[in-house]
């Protein structure tokens, strides 16, 4: 295809709002890291549920997960 | 006969020369390490009809050493395409296309621009730290034709202010200032030579870069990182004797001694986080000046460069991505400089450059402004990578600043790959996660303490047995709040209805405590389930009396509560206070 008839590629996500983005995705990620761990410390092998403990730990890994990149592209690691 | 015929013919049309030079004026730049020849040609159509493909020739050293060739119609700016064609008698040959033809006797103004490295030859070839540098240009005072030449000149430019040591006469020709002027000669055969020697000063540094590796990294979250790890040789009179740092700083030359201080990269106007270093560490003797239209980088290695010595360094920087990434769709393409400045005049041995694509692109074309060798791709690992990045690797041999131009990558790329690197981060969180769901859950101990284990089970029965006292007590909430809004309605059938639901309530509950209270039985043994028995027994004046303040409520014409009605409310909060010391006593 011939360049003229494309476009400037702009970033999914603009670099001034990386500060923010990673701020909010990473402190949601770890106040679930700290519902998951009161969970484990708290619960007995009579009162386990898996179900629950793989949600938190998803929704967890999750905002951690694009949090840590974003985190990453604020330093300036650009993956 | 006729074949004889046939061969004569043959052999005029090549003996006739289709061209003749009217007129050549060539300037010979030599005050650099770059030999920058540019020559005027004045080309008459002598042949036969109207052709549109003219020869320049030249000599073999010239085009050994020819790092860059460019030719153009005079006074145009476009470019005219050319190639190399086999050598003939010494002379190397390049075939310019006109692109128009020229009509028979008609005339047509070339200029040819050659960059021509590494032929200055540094006389003597070893100099003291306090002696001026003089090379040696080797030269033909004829300009290399295949034509016959009508009139030319060719002019030398030597360093200004320099000494000019000697230089070959050939009539008519003189020694200027700056400059040595053969010429003009007159009607000049075709191969015609004339070796000529020019010895002058020349100090300026003849610094090479053996090296420059050029690392074009994209990322398509919105930067092009650029980095270029250098070598720098002096290669011009080498430094013989000591060196003194005290002499170096008191020489009055200044910046005019055959060595290199220091220099100014330009970068791009949008370049940010510039670094600079070598392998110790960052070069702090360098300062960034940002101009209208670029970033002057003014860099001062550790030490000059005499003649001989050498230093390598890294210089690092990030550009927008937007300024050099296009995009339609799922093709991109990435448009920028194939060699970039590193100093006026530069002479690069080796170019590499790499451009780092990201992850799972596919269809990479590579479009150059001039031929370059493509190496075979390479893969590249990095930060939250699977399988490594395509790394093209594109090398060329001999760069001049003339180099210093854009080229094309283009590639597919699918949007949704964006998503794998925060996914892969997400998936990394989880399976950490995962392991310590999964350590939780394996019991770890020596020996089985079934009295903590009661202890456990029990706080749990305990706990569902509140949870069963909260929902009968809320039936009884339910119950009054009903009442209260038959005190509005006064629909009997609701009241009805309510007080089943209450009844079915706390059946419902009272059995599940049963329950409860048998599994506490066999934990915790009898005298808990004893007291915890207590639990079904405990509202039973309350539930008695049920059915006496439903009738009080019926009765009752105010909106507030009667004595009846008051006392079955603290009955009500009685059993929840009754209830929890039941608890407690568990």
């Amino acid at each position: 295809m011939d360049i003229s008839k494309m476009n400037r590629y702009t970033a999914p996500v603009n670099f001034a709002s990386l500060p923010l983005l990673t701020t909010f995705l990473c402190g949601v990620g770890l106040l679930l890291l700290a519902t998951f761990t009161m969970i484990q410390v708290t619960s007995t092998k009579y009162n386990r549920n898996l179900l629950k403990e793989l949600f938190i730990a998803a929704t967890s890994s999750v905002f951690l997960g694009f949090g840590s990149v974003f985190l990453l592209l604020w330093v300036g690691i650009y993956v | 006969m006729r074949l004889l015929f046939a061969i004569a013919l043959l052999g005029a049309v090549f003996a006739e020369d289709a061209w003749k030079a009217a007129n050549v004026d060539r300037t010979i730049d030599a005050t650099s390490q770059i030999v920058k020849v540019s020559t005027l040609y004045s080309f008459e159509n002598v042949g036969n009809g109207p052709q549109s493909k003219v020869l320049i020739a030249l000599s073999k050293e010239e085009s050994a050493t020819l790092s860059f060739i460019s030719a153009g119609i005079d006074g145009s700016k476009g470019k005219l395409k050319i190639s190399e064609k086999p050598a003939e008698k010494d002379l190397a040959v390049y075939e310019v296309d006109l692109r128009t033809p020229v009509a028979k006797g008609a005339k047509v103004t070339i200029r040819i621009n050659l960059r021509i490295t590494q032929v200055l030859e540094p006389l003597p070839s070893k100099i003291q730290q306090s002696d001026s540098q003089f090379v040696v240009l080797h030269t033909s005072a004829y300009v290399p034709s295949l034509y016959e030449t009508v009139t030319q000149k060719t002019t030398i430019r030597t360093t200004q202010g320099g000494k000019l040591l000697s230089a070959t006469t050939v009539s008519p020709s003189k020694q200027e200032t700056e400059r040595v002027i053969y010429g003009p000669y007159v009607n000049i055969p075709a191969f015609e030579t004339k070796p000529v020697k020019v010895h002058y000063e020349n100090n300026s540094p003849f610094v090479i870069a053996t090296i420059v590796e050029r690392f074009i990294e994209v990322s398509h979250w919105g930067n092009i990182a650029v980095e270029e790890y250098i070598e720098l040789v002096h290669k011009g009179a080498e430094l013989d004797g000591p060196f003194s740092r005290i002499d170096y700083q008191m020489d009055r030359r200044g910046r005019r001694q055959p060595a290199l201080q220091q220099f100014t990269t330009v970068l791009p106007a949008q370049a940010k986080d510039i670094y600079y270093r070598d392998e110790i560490g960052n070069i702090s003797t360098s300062a960034v000046r940002i101009r209208a239209d670029s970033v002057d980088v003014e860099i001062r290695p550790r030490f000059p460069l005499f003649g001989g010595w050498k230093t390598s360094y890294v210089i690092g920087y990030n550009l927008p991505s937007e300024e050099y990434l296009y995009s339609k769709g799922n093709q991109y393409a990435l448009k920028t400089k194939l060699f970039d400045h590193v100093f006026n005049d530069i002479v690069v041995e080796k170019l590499r450059t790499k451009v780092l694509l990201p992850e799972h692109v596919k269809r990479v074309k590579v479009a150059t402004p001039y031929a370059v060798d493509r190496r075979p791709e390479e893969l590249k690992p990095t930060y939250l990578d699977t399988t490594g990045r395509l790394v093209l690797v594109l090398e060329k041999e001999n760069i001049v600043p003339d180099h210093s131009q854009f080229f094309t990558v283009t590639y597919e790329f699918e949007f949704v790959d964006m998503l794998r690197e925060p996914l892969l981060a997400s998936a990394f969180f989880f399976s950490l996660f995962f392991v310590i769901i999964v350590y939780s859950r394996f019991d770890f101990t020596i020996s089985s303490d079934p009295a903590k284990d009661a202890e456990e089970r029990s706080q749990i029965i305990l706990g569902n047995l509140a949870k069963s006292v909260d929902s009968k007590q809320s039936a009884y909430e339910d119950l009054i709040e009903a009442s209260q809004q038959y005190k509005s309605t006064k629909n009997d059938a609701d009241l009805q209805e309510a007080k089943k639901t209450f009844i079915a309530a706390r059946n419902q509950e009272n059995s599940t405590l049963t329950d409860k209270i048998a599994t506490l039985k066999t934990d915790s043994g009898a005298s808990a389930a004893e007291k915890a028995s207590e639990l079904l027994k405990y509202d039973k004046t309350v539930f008695d009396a049920v059915d006496n303040y439903l009738k009080a409520v019926e009765k009752s014409t105010t909106k507030t509560a009667g004595t009846e009605e008051q006392q079955f409310l603290n009955k009500v909060k009685d059993a929840r206070n009754r209830a929890d010391s039941v608890l407690a006593s568990i």
